[in-house]
């Protein structure tokens, strides 16, 4: 663990929070519509595991994905216009908050069905072992995945074909508004996947310093191994389900305990203690994250809309494959 | 290549015969019972690079992958901007008459067929079976072709690939001038039986095989009704909301009012298939309900 | 009708069905400071009541809208005022901490950037400028200097912007009264982070008429007085232009907002070796990102793009720096 990484970890939950913060504010005002999940709270497990993974490794994430995207490399430019519907945004303004692409960045979604990346990760990851890339593939999902037949399905397809994928479960305790005790008869995640003969352990997903260990050895234990690994992120969303939920089945008592364990202001407390943060950084940070989603909205909202004329274009795709 | 049963057991039906012991378990995969999750691994493959063929067993399993087909075979490339194209090839088999009860003998491909963003063939003769692959191996959208069950013992001598083979095009198949019959599929050869039939009574009957249901050639269904000016649509869906639906429309909408009679649909009776012999005859179109529609258009 | 002081508070939107919210019970009155983030209210749908929050920090002037009544999304609720200063940036001369004036002057920024993506109609370019030569040369210059004498990297990039604008006029003025005025000095502002938060750009006063050693004498004084808090008055308003070198901590490319009633801004990201994403200065292949932000209304495209590439020509030939 070394500094720069220290600190790069830190601005990019900070990135993360600014982003989400200004969406909740956009969506009270009609510029994004349709369906908006954040993800604060949670920051520090995709900035745990991204913070492994480089522009050539793929990956695949839930509809709570504006973190994932942002920290694979897609700009908050792109993210932002997307979710405002223009035609500047990461696909084209189609697609909106639930559904970020960019295969540029090997950002691979943005899934609205849950569950339903996590075949395609698997395939991504055969298809890196069989054509001999070096390449890593991870997959995030949550808890409430667990329930869905295709999760067992493609845990036993990995384990089966030895497919060398992370398996990263962002368990946040809740699947909309039906908790992990009320859903599942045996809450034990990690439990279960091990009886599916597949590597599994748990991180402290309120800790980016422990996600970023247990990610590194989750990595190491695949590249080695060349099998998947399966990785428990206990974890907490702070705000609702979506923009629009009354939070009638979790007490605001629960939601203020977990906010104590709030993975940004713990891990800033942290490097100051450790003097690996001073306040002149720490507000250089600040000030540089709120030009970059500060400009993030000012590009969104000047991105012009894709004309009605090109509705019915890429709905195929036209280059012919070679023989 | 990924599928129930495609290695050790050689295929369902036999199609995948020997391709294990040529090609190795690396690349021929027997997959565990799991329709679903097989075939999103066969779309994370395509994205990734590959070529894969995902085989699933018949059209009555793809039910159980029909999330991943629809939502995410069908659309990513619209939704991602047209950035991630699925060159994903499933083969499915279809069809019925062979007494294997409602959930083994449906005719979904028309149903399938509805949505935008998949490609769907369905090959009626050796020929096309043979080298619709290797089109749709080429091709960077998703493309599902349905084997009709009752054509797998077919035999034909098969000539080398045109130059310019393009599965995209409906085929006339007889040439006639009375009525056309349009169908696709395990119902061509019956079509075929009926017309040489119907000759016997003097009518001449154009036989249009459409070879793919999306998209639907249009232009040349057009071109042979025009000609004929009364159409048959023969369709081994269920006759509400069929494909033979979707193509009356639209010689209804282009042509109305250059038809000699209104278009006749000869399509499965409205119900789940029987097991009994005589039951599931009475429900599948036979040569018989051919004959009778084509009748009723001549007079 | 908001203005700058005063913000009317609307209905929000809180999900993709909503067209209209019924205001069940305030949680607030008029008079009441109000904090970001603090429940204001409990509005009723058809799903159910939901607490609604405020994005701004401000007081309660007014409350429009009774309990019981129905209200349409976006529609105003109530008017606050806006927590800002009217008065100019006030100047410290004891170090800061984190109560009292800093707020002030947060807020002042924080008026200023708002001011600016309401009133300047922004565009952006970018344009990729190869920098290993520029890097080679101020190594070898800075290989014969003390320590505290080496030529920081900020220096060569001011140095170049300055000579850069000499052609470029419509780049470098004050837009103001609906006018825009160049001006022959050219007074760079250098973004600099504050401890209490927020940008300040202090410029470089007069740098059109000297060497890459004098600005570097300058600069370095310039960043040690900020941090005291100790500039001058002319330091803080008579700017022409602002230079930001985020790129220190990690930003990739900047697209920054323009400091009214300046016209453009100039954003340098990090340094890039195009071989591998490790920060590097000494690796053939090194690039790195220059935006430009620039105001429609002054300026456009096309000019945009000559000065980025005026720009790109001083940055790389930096010996003629040095007269």
């Amino acid at each position: 663990m070394n500094r720069e990484k220290q600190l790069l970890a830190l601005k990019n939950m900070m990135r993360i929070r600014r982003m989400e913060e200004v969406c909740a504010e956009l969506y009270t005002q009609e510029k994004i519509r349709g369906f908006l999940h954040l993800y604060i709270g949670e920051e520090a497990v995709a900035t745990g595991v991204l913070i492994h993974i480089e522009a050539k490794d793929n990956v695949i994430a839930t509809y709570r994905e504006h973190a994932h995207a942002l920290l694979k490399g897609i700009s908050a430019n792109a993210i932002m216009a997307e979710m405002f519907g223009k035609s500047g945004g990461c696909a084209l303004g189609r697609g909106g908050s639930m559904h970020l692409y960019s295969v540029k960045n090997r950002f691979y979604g943005g899934n609205a069905i849950v569950g339903s990346g996590i075949p395609h990760a698997l395939g991504l990851a055969l298809a890196a072992k069989q054509l001999d890339e070096d390449r890593l593939t991870v997959c995030f999902f949550g808890e409430g995945a667990m329930c869905e037949g295709i999760f067992w399905e493609s845990l036993n397809l990995a384990a089966l074909w030895k497919i060398p994928l992370l398996f990263c479960c962002e368990n946040n305790l809740y699947a909309m508004g039906t908790s992990l005790a009320r859903s599942q008869a045996e809450p034990d995640l990690t439990k279960k996947v091990l009886c599916h003969a597949v590597a599994a352990t748990q991180a402290d997903g309120m800790d980016v310093d422990d996600v970023m260990r247990r990610t590194s050895e989750g990595l190491d234990y695949i590249r080695n191994e060349k099998k998947p690994f399966f990785l428990e992120m206990k974890t907490y969303r702070f705000r609702a389900h979506s923009m629009f939920d009354p939070q009638l089945y979790r007490s605001k008592e629960e939601i203020e305990n977990w906010k104590r364990y709030c993975p940004i202001e713990r891990y800033q407390s942290r490097l100051l203690e450790d003097g690996i943060l001073d306040e002149v950084t720490y507000k250089y940070i600040q000030a540089e994250v709120e030009q970059e989603i500060d400009a993030a909205i000012a590009f969104a909202e000047s991105s012009p809309l894709e004309p009605i004329s090109d509705i019915e274009q890429k709905v195929y795709a036209q280059r012919e494959l070679d023989n | 290549m990924i599928g129930e049963d495609v290695g050790a057991y050689g295929g369902a039906y036999a199609v995948s015969k020997g391709l294990l012991e040529k090609f190795g378990p690396e690349r021929i995969r027997d997959a565990p019972l799991s329709e679903l999750a097989f075939t999103g691994l066969g779309i994370g493959a395509a994205i990734g690079g590959m070529k894969p063929i995902v085989e699933i067993m018949t059209v009555n399993f793809s039910l159980l992958a029909i999330d991943q087909i629809i939502n995410s075979a069908a659309f990513l490339y619209y939704m991602s901007g047209g950035q991630i194209a699925v060159p994903l090839v499933i083969r499915m088999t279809t069809g019925g008459g062979r007494q294997l009860a409602a959930q083994h003998s449906n005719s979904l491909e028309g149903w399938i067929a509805h949505v935008p963003g998949l490609k769907i063939l369905t090959p009626a003769t050796v020929y096309d079976a043979r080298y619709m692959l290797g089109s749709a191996l080429n091709d960077p959208n998703p493309v599902l072709i349905f084997e009709h069950a009752q054509l797998f013992n077919s035999q034909q001598e098969c000539e080398p690939m045109s130059s310019e083979f393009n599965p995209y095009q409906a085929q006339v198949r007889r040439s006639g001038q009375d009525v056309t019959l349009i169908t696709y599929g395990g119902l061509l050869p019956k079509c075929l039986l009926a017309a040489s039939l119907l000759a016997n009574e003097k009518i001449e009957s154009e036989v249009l095989d459409l070879r793919c249901l999306r998209p639907i050639d249009e232009a040349r269904i057009i071109a042979s009704v025009r000609k004929t000016r009364r159409a048959v649509i023969v369709d081994e869906g269920w006759r509400s909301v069929n494909i033979g639906a979707e193509i009356s429309a639209r010689i209804a909408e282009i042509m109305l009012h250059d038809l000699k009679a209104p278009v006749r649909r000869v399509s499965r009776r409205e119900i789940p298939t029987p097991y009994a012999k005589h039951l599931e005859e009475a429900v599948i179109p036979q040569i018989e309900d051919i004959k009778v529609a084509v009748r009723e258009v001549m007079t | 009708m908001s203005d700058e002081k005063n913000y009317e508070i609307p209905m929000p939107s809180l999900g993709a069905d909503m067209d209209e919210g019924k205001l069940v019970e305030w949680k607030i009155k008029e008079g009441d400071k109000i904090r970001r983030g603090q429940i204001i209210a409990v509005v009723e749908t058809q799903k159910a009541a939901v607490e609604i929050e405020s994005f701004k920090e401000g007081k309660l002037l007014q409350l429009l809208a009774k309990p019981s009544s129905v209200i349409r999304v976006g529609q105003p609720i109530a008017l606050m005022s806006l927590s800002e200063q009217e008065h100019p940036l006030p100047i410290h001369k004891e170090p800061m901490d984190r109560t009292g004036p800093e707020i002030d002057l947060r807020k002042s920024i924080a008026r200023s950037m708002s001011r600016s993506k309401r009133e300047i109609p922004h565009y952006y370019l970018r344009r990729r400028i190869s920098v290993h030569k520029t890097l080679a040369w101020l190594d070898k210059v800075n290989s014969n200097r003390s320590a505290a004498s080496r030529i920081l990297w900020p220096s060569v990039l001011a140095t170049a912007l300055a000579r850069a604008l000499k052609e470029h006029p419509n780049m470098n003025g004050v837009y103001l009264n609906d006018k825009f005025i160049t001006k022959s000095e050219i007074n760079i502002g250098m973004a600099i982070a504050l401890k209490a938060g927020g940008v300040m750009a202090p410029c470089l006063l007069q740098s059109q008429a000297k060497s890459l050693i004098q600005i570097d004498h300058e600069l370095k004084d310039l960043i040690e007085r900020t941090r005291q808090g100790i500039l001058k008055n002319q330091e803080l308003t008579e700017g022409t232009i602002t230079l930001t070198n985020l790129g220190e901590l990690g930003a990739d490319e900047v697209f920054g907002i323009i400091f009214p009633p300046q016209v453009a801004l100039v954003g340098f990201g990090r340094i890039i070796n195009a071989n591998s994403s490790q920060i590097s200065s000494s690796l053939a292949n090194a690039f790195m990102e220059t935006t430009l932000s620039g105001d429609h209304r002054v300026s456009d495209g096309i000019s945009g793009s000559r000065f980025l590439e005026s720009l790109e020509m001083q940055i790389t030939s930096p010996e003629a720096l040095l007269e």
